[in-house]
């Protein structure tokens, strides 16, 4: 028997043997196959407690490892396995076979993680192609799940008809059964134990997608009630002599899933899968045994795969969360451009003091006598002129910065306030007056550049509208809602606008995210009000 | 330059006019600054000013409002406007319908501005003058006056108002005791004075 050695292995799985990191990898990679071979010891002569009298064990907790680690590790990892349970086999005194039978051997051991790698490289590969839904990570590994085994199971049967189970393969019926009860052992044996094992690799990794999501109560106590009425119904059909029903509970699972998510089907599935494999007696017949485990996997499967569908779902959700972060953003940079005329026009305001009494402190500076009086007049002018317009540059910065990445306490009239600096040399510029009228000690939670953003967008719109009119900005709160409404006279010009109606959407879109709303009210005619609804902070 | 008369400032940013006053004033004139259009008004109710400073947006009025009101209470002050948001309309409005000397946009060039001022003065001072000589004209005398200032010959001003030559002619003479103007050069200058009021 050809020992591999660890470069070998190591080149097998395509790295260098002699770089550093690979040898660090290398080290991992050796504990890794150290952990696997003994818990396939262990798990080996426990799996095979369910495949008495049968070709294949009815449950294979040992596949869960193998997917998890090839899954987590990559695909090339699956020669390393493979080489890691040959050895254990060696251990365990199986290999003492003469050269045929033992090639055999060797190749029905080898092939089963090696199909594993291949399935889950396959999947990969697909998935890494798609977006959307299908190409987040827990719907494809949920694919993924179900895929391997049969993949395996396929591999793995020629080899059993070398040996001495052949005599349990006399047709292909036969045949065809076996493939199934491969399944059904690998199937349970993934979707048990891969799960579990994921979660804790994350968590050891601190990652915190290893966290497992919260729900509020109302959920955790739909989904208990419906375990609880799954159980009865099924109680119940055991009462009036139907046997053993797990039906039921295949809803439930599937159920749990789309609600809650890939860990709490998986809590459900593994109550199911534990009462059927310790809670039942052990002398239960081959075939009735065949009927549960069965029944258990295809609860296992649609289980996770509800559940990977709703997980990739709510990624997916925070991934567009995310691009409208961007998008926010980008609006705020494309209406600071756009005000830049305004803007320059208001900085020459105090920039003319400013020159001029630059200009006097220069003069002065030179002169023999210096009067204190207009040296002290000079200077304070000076430093008043820079310092509002360091304001006026930092305020306008922060208004097209990114936003932060969570949320905080927003002061309403701060906001107001703010927005309203923002617009104010357009609202010049178009000669339009803008009054706020805002109720004090107003808060909200969410972000602040982007809330102020939805705000200017709306009074840059009444400005535009308005040309020559006059703006309200009023902010009060009413009960646990808060209410910051922009009206416009409708008396003054409309300008022609060069926007294409962005503003509005945007301000929509920011507002939907906050918990919020606007609309338009029209009973102001002939002004139109824009009012924003959004939850109180809590706690007020 | 002292003692040439006093010259205001209106914007509504206080700093920026009492910036500006300090400044004419370290130049030798005598400033004053206001904030508003009324304080303005008040102030030269009582002391009239040979130039008048102001920014064209401000917060109740615009600056061309404010020189329609200054002229009306005095036609021989000169007028800058200042300006953070320049147009090229409002420029041109603001020298020939509103009788501006100039039109600056902020941040001032220091130079442009008392260059203007000094400008301002003289033409102030001259059309003081031109008012001395023709206060005691009559209307039908500044009539005449204004065609004469034109080029045109007694007996198109006659046909033109409708009166006899002669009646021209004794207007004319008229005109020249009053204004006391050494010739017909002279008389020109004296009409065309009018056309900025």
């Amino acid at each position: 028997m050809k020992l591999y050695s660890g470069r070998d292995v190591l080149s097998g799985c395509g790295m260098n043997p002699t770089d550093p990191v690979t040898r660090q990898r290398g080290f991992t990679l050796l504990l890794i196959a150290l952990a696997y071979g003994g818990a396939f010891i262990v798990l080996h002569s426990l799996a095979a407690r369910w495949g008495q009298g049968l070709i294949y064990s009815l449950w294979f907790p040992i596949a869960g490892i193998r997917f998890a680690l090839l899954w987590r590790y990559g695909a090339k990892l699956s020669l390393l396995l493979a080489v890691t349970e040959l050895a254990v086999h060696g251990l365990l005194g199986n290999l003492a076979k003469p050269p045929l039978p033992l090639l055999l051997f060797s190749a029905s051991v080898i092939f089963p993680p090696m199909a594993y790698g291949l399935a889950i490289g396959l999947v990969r590969r697909i998935s890494a192609r798609a977006n959307e839904t299908f190409g987040m990570p827990p719907l494809s590994v949920a694919v993924a799940m179900a895929v391997a085994p049969m993949a395996a199971a396929l591999s793995s049967l020629p080899w059993a008809y070398f040996d001495q189970r052949a005599t349990q393969l006399r047709s292909v019926i036969d045949a065809l059964a076996a493939i199934i009860m491969f399944c059904v052992g690998d199937l349970l044996g993934v979707l048990l134990i891969a799960p579990p094992l994921f979660w804790i690799l994350r968590l050891a990794e601190g990652k915190r997608s290893g966290k497992p999501r919260s729900f509020p109560a109302r959920r955790t106590a739909e989904a208990a009630g419906l375990v609880i009425l799954a159980i009865t119904i099924a109680w119940v059909a055991w009462l009036a002599g139907m046997g053993l029903r797990l039906e039921p509970m295949l809803l439930c699972a599937v159920w749990i899933g789309l609600r809650m998510g890939s860990a709490a089907a998986w809590s459900t599935v593994a109550g199911v899968a534990a009462f059927v494999l310790f809670l039942t007696p052990a002398g239960l017949s081959p075939s009735d045994r065949i009927d549960l485990h069965m029944l258990v996997a295809c609860i296992a499967v649609a289980g996770y795969l509800a559940g990977g569908y709703a997980d990739a779902q709510v990624d997916w959700s925070h991934e567009v969360a995310r691009r409208d972060r961007l998008l926010f953003q980008a609006d705020r940079l494309k209406t600071l451009r756009a005000m830049s005329v305004a803007v320059i026009h208001e900085i020459s305001q105090p920039l003319t003091t400013l020159a001029i009494e630059a200009r006097h402190l220069a003069t002065m500076s030179h002169e023999e006598v210096l009067d204190r009086e207009e040296l002290k007049r000079a200077a304070a002018l000076v430093e008043r002129k820079s310092e509002s317009l360091s304001d006026l540059v930092r305020r306008l910065r922060r208004f097209g910065s990114a936003t932060s990445s969570t949320p905080s306490t927003i002061d309403v009239q701060g906001l107001v306030t703010d927005a309203v600096l923002v617009v104010q040399p357009e609202a010049a510029v178009a000669n339009v007056r803008i009054e706020t009228q805002v109720t004090p000690t107003l808060s909200v939670t969410g972000q602040h550049v982007e809330l102020q953003q939805a705000l200017v967008n709306l009074l840059r719109n009444a400005i535009t509208a308005d040309a020559g009119g006059h703006i309200h900005v009023r902010a009060r709160a009413d009960r646990d809602k808060i209410f910051v409404e922009v009206v416009d006279s409708g008396k003054g010009v409309p300008s022609p606008s060069s926007g294409m109606g962005i503003g509005l959407m945007i301000a929509r879109a920011i507002v939907d995210s906050h918990s919020g709303r606007l609309e338009l009210d029209r009973s102001h005619a002939p002004g139109a009000l824009y009012r924003m609804t959004l939850p109180a902070e809590a706690g007020q | 330059m002292s003692g040439q008369g006093v010259v205001y400032v209106v914007d509504d940013d206080a700093d920026l006019a009492d910036s500006l006053a300090r400044l004419l004033r370290r130049q030798g004139h005598a400033a004053a600054s206001f904030h508003d259009v009324d304080g303005l008004l008040r102030a030269y109710s009582a002391d009239a000013a040979v130039c008048v400073v102001t920014d064209v947006m401000m917060a109740d009025t615009t600056g061309f409002e404010l020189a329609g009101r200054v002229r009306a209470l005095d036609p021989a002050c000169a007028l800058l406007f200042i300006t953070a948001w320049p147009r090229t309309a409002d420029a041109v409005d603001a020298v020939r319908q509103y009788g501006g000397l100039d039109y600056l946009e902020k941040p001032i060039e220091e130079a442009r501005l008392l260059r203007s001022v000094a400008e301002g003065l003289v033409w102030s001072a001259n059309r003081r003058r031109i008012e001395k000589r023709t206060r005691t004209l009559t209307a039908r005398e500044r009539q005449v006056l204004g065609l004469i200032a034109m080029g045109k010959s007694n007996k198109l001003i006659a046909a033109e108002l409708g009166l006899s030559p002669k009646t021209v002619e004794d207007h004319r003479a008229a005109i020249n005791t009053k204004t006391g103007a050494s010739g017909l050069a002279d008389l020109v200058e004296i009409g065309r004075a009018f056309d900025l009021a």
